[in-house]
């Protein structure tokens, strides 16, 4: 029986309490957070009132090291295919083309010696755990601060970093083939005539460089094929060819090159009409060596582009 | 008679705005905004779910019982809005003069399950018939602190008509022609030995809650017992999403589901009313008269005035309304409670108190002569 | 008056033709919301006899209480057995025949009878009143003083049944 009454005594006070609490709430709820980011010295003094933005309208400022979409100077890029190893789901797909000399120096000074025909890295996948940006030795893929970039299409959030055209592609491809033809019968005829010397590898200039070129492009679409999550992809590379192929024709008609470069046709992404914007107030010939880190640079352009 | 004619669009306005001001004290009570983006401060959101919810399909799954699935909504909706038909609206203006007006309504809530079991029967979904059971359940166990706080007023007021309870609650309480037996004067707290005589006083110290202070024990009853009536929060073991996924009305899609949505929002307006009327003065003013400053007659007109009417229906609505938001400050509060205890709340606390305050009322009563 | 007729054999063709259709149906759910509106018809034309109180009362004890939980049952062992509970006819012969014979029997007594002869109707025409506001105070003045004995016989066995209930649904003692 006095339990009874405890019970009772207990429900009321403790549902007085509960009344109390959220009427307190409602009162508050006449403020409200203002839009101001970490950095800001009062961003922890608001304890009460409502704590949610209007996310599209307002927007809590990003710190300049956040960490989100990836970006890829793909002129400092070596194509040196260790962001794509290294990735854990795999979303980065890098199509190299050899090229026969010396491209060019990024802009810490190391020598470019690929072409990258391809260069796309899918946000979809991406679990941004960061570690391609940390094992680039040019560090030319960052992280940016845009966090914002959901799409309509799924075949949006593969973002295209390559900047070849499909005939650039076609040409240093056959300059490969063609060099490596003549290189072929060098050896050939270097083997017919002095077949002894052969052996520790001399005239092959860099033997162990090259299957690894060559081990990427072969593995990959037997990858497709075996994994049924890529039937998706291969769904969405569908969709993404077929608008590529509206766009195409609309804006400069290629067809004869189509068929044979299907998959390096990508949609054009966000970013490379972000690096178009940002490259053209800087020229590309007075290129300083030393560049700022894009990711620097960055924040600027996409704080305007969110706008 | 003609008080429907009012009530059917009101109830469409209200359940529009009851929805929007239910996410807007949710959010606030969650630190939230709520719906901010259809119209100034998302004003138009429930206007524009309407809208969405019209155009859908009606979808009537495939193993259900089709003439019940389909005709369990309107059922609820017709039941809950009979309901409206006997409330007086003002002091002039009421719905249908029965006098049995509260014993009707009683009954009203007693049908509301009938309407809930076709639903969730004809759904042939195990979720739609678990909270039909528990609807069933719960109701009907509820249904007695209801009767019994309910009956506690009308021991006070020795009538069942809701109007003339109206009447006894104010200052006009000579302006209705009554039969014999009736209180023809309040007293302070209806003690007529304390010798101070309310009649003329009004306002709040006329409402029945202070012509028996014990009302106050009685409405709080009332009040949870209607909660459990209407399947509100903490009382939502009918439809609990988390584990029922809605309920007894799982199964409803478009326009049904509106419909019963509109019924359990006008269900909730209609045990306000109800709980305006019996225990807070129904369309009485809440100022009472001081010497000169007569606040009560200023803030009332007479009965069959204008005046009487615009002020009528602005303190009984006002007061309903308030209700509802109470109920939803409760409902954004407390968390849902469990069979068991719902069983025990009403059966071994709600009962034996509501039974111990009618025997008060009684003797209360024989105190007021 | 006219208006009132029409709705009165509404009403009343609505709890005749419901009342078959219990009989037909072999859906017993069906039959119990049937029933319902039977009783729901039969509770509007109390009304028409004036008779508020008892139609309220019809509404709230038979559709409110007796038959939600004939609805419950027949949820509860639908779901249980797993197959649809139907009805069937049996004994049609003298089901049909006792049942004809009854109809007969009071429709024959229904109008020798001479209703108007009685004393409280004879009385009921000569003090005649509105029966408006009083009906309710009348049912409870007679409870509590003409009818007082069965009105309390009915209260105790009421309490009798609630108390039967309680011992039967009480946990089993420990001893
Ligand atoms: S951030 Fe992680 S998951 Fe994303 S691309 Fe880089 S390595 Fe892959
Ligand atoms: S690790 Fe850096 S340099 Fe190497 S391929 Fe990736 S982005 Fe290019």
């Amino acid at each position: 029986m006095n339990t009874y009454w405890l019970n009772i005594k207990y429900a009321v006070s403790s549902l007085y309490t509960g009344l109390k609490l959220s009427f307190r709430h409602i009162l508050e709820a006449n403020e409200s957070r203002k839009p101001i980011g970490m950095a800001d010295t009062t961003y922890f003094q608001q304890q009460t009132g409502i704590v949610t933005l209007q996310y599209p309208h307002q927007s809590i400022a990003v710190p300049d090291n956040g960490r989100y979409r990836l970006h890829n100077e793909i002129d400092d890029c070596i194509v040196c295919d260790k962001c794509a190893k290294i990735c854990p789901v795999n979303c980065i797909e890098i199509e190299p083309i050899r090229a026969v000399e010396e491209i060019g120096k990024t802009s810490d000074g190391t020598s470019k010696r690929i072409y990258a025909a391809k260069f796309d890295i899918d946000m979809g996948k991406c679990c941004f755990c960061g570690l391609c940006t940390t094992v680039c030795p040019t560090e030319c893929l960052t992280m940016t601060k845009a966090y914002d970039f959901s799409e309509y299409d799924v075949a949006d959030h593969n973002y295209a970093f390559a900047e070849m055209t499909p005939l650039e592609i076609l040409e240093k491809k056959q300059k490969l083939e063609v060099f490596a033809r003549e290189k072929e019968a060098k050896a050939a005829a270097l083997k017919a005539n002095a077949p002894k010397e052969d052996t520790p590898g001399a005239g092959i200039p860099k033997p162990s460089f090259k299957p690894k070129l060559n081990v990427r492009p072969v593995a990959k679409p037997l990858n497709i094929e075996e994994k049924p999550a890529d039937d998706a992809k291969a769904m969405a590379l569908e969709i993404m060819r077929k608008k590529n192929d509206a766009a195409n024709r609309s804006a400069q008609a290629k067809p004869v090159f189509r068929p044979l470069i299907k998959s390096t046709e990508t949609p054009p992404s966000i970013d490379q009409e972000e690096k178009k914007e940002e490259k053209d107030p800087v020229p590309a010939p007075s290129k300083p060596i030393f560049r700022p880190r894009p990711m620097m640079k960055k924040p600027k352009d996409e704080g305007e582009a969110e706008k | 008679m003609t008080t429907f004619l009012f009530f059917l669009p009101f109830l469409l306005v209200y359940t529009v705005f009851a929805v929007y001001a239910e996410r807007k004290v949710s959010a606030f009570i969650q630190d939230r905004l709520g719906p901010m983006e259809a119209g100034y401060y998302g004003i138009a959101q429930t206007v524009a779910d309407l809208l969405k919810l019209l155009q859908k399909e009606d979808i009537v799954p495939a193993a259900a019982d089709r003439k019940l699935f389909l005709a369990a909504p309107i059922v609820i909706f017709t039941v809950v809005f009979a309901g409206f038909a006997v409330l007086p609206l003002t002091s002039g203006y009421a719905g249908s003069t029965a006098e049995v007006g509260v014993f009707y309504l009683l009954a009203i809530i007693s049908l509301d399950v009938i309407g809930i079991l076709m639903a969730g029967w004809g759904s042939n979904s195990k979720y739609a018939l678990f909270g039909a059971l528990r609807a069933v359940a719960q109701i009907i166990s509820y249904e007695i602190p209801l009767g019994l706080s309910i009956l506690c007023v009308v021991m006070i007021s020795q009538t069942l008509d809701l109007q003339e309870i109206s009447f006894q609650q104010g200052i006009w309480i000579h302006d209705k022609p009554t039969y014999p037996g009736l209180l023809q004067e309040n007293y302070l707290f209806g003690l007529k030995a304390l010798g101070i005589e309310t009649t003329h006083i009004g306002g709040i110290l006329t409402w029945n809650i202070f012509r028996m202070p014990l009302f106050f024990i009685a409405f709080i009853i009332f009040f949870i017992a209607s909660l459990a009536e209407c399947n509100r929060a903490p009382f939502d073991l009918p439809e609990a999403e988390s584990e029922l996924i809605g309920g007894f009305h799982t199964e409803y899609s478009g326009f049904r589901w509106a419909l019963i949505m509109l019924s359990e929002y006008g269900m909730m307006l209609l045990v306000s009313f109800l709980g305006a009327i019996l225990f807070l003065g129904s369309w009485n003013t809440p100022l009472p008269n001081m010497g000169v400053v007569k606040l009560a007659e200023w803030t009332s007109g007479s009965p069959g005035s204008v005046a009487g009417h615009l002020w009528g229906g602005f303190w009984l609505i006002s007061k309903a309304l308030i209700l509802v938001l109470v109920q939803m400050w409760i409902r954004w509060t407390y968390p849902r409670l469990r069979v068991d205890q719902l069983m025990a709340l009403c059966w071994k606390y709600l009962i034996p108190a509501s039974l111990i305050l009618l025997l008060l009322s009684g003797v209360w009563r024989l105190l007021m002569i | 008056m006219i208006f009132q007729q029409v709705v009165f054999y509404c009403f009343a063709a609505t709890a005749i033709i419901s009342a078959l259709a219990i009989l037909t149906t072999r859906n017993v759910l069906y039959a119990a919301f049937l029933l319902m509106i039977t009783f729901l018809s039969i509770a509007a034309i109390y009304v028409f006899a004036a008779a508020e109180f008892i139609a309220i009362a019809q509404i709230m004890v038979y559709v409110g209480g007796i038959l939600v939980l004939m609805v419950f049952g027949v949820m509860l062992t639908n779901r249980i057995s797993g197959a649809a509970v139907t009805t069937g006819n049996h004994h049609r012969f003298w089901g049909l025949f006792i049942g004809i014979s009854f109809f007969t029997l009071i429709c024959t007594v229904i109008i020798k009878a001479n209703f108007g002869q009685l004393p409280w109707i004879m009385s009921g025409r000569e003090t005649y009143t509105a029966p408006v506001g009083t009906a309710i105070n009348n049912i409870g003045i007679k409870l509590m003083t003409d009818f007082i004995l069965p009105f309390e016989i009915a209260a105790i066995i009421l309490l009798l049944a609630l108390l039967g209930a309680a011992f039967v649904a009480r946990k089993p003692q420990k001893n």
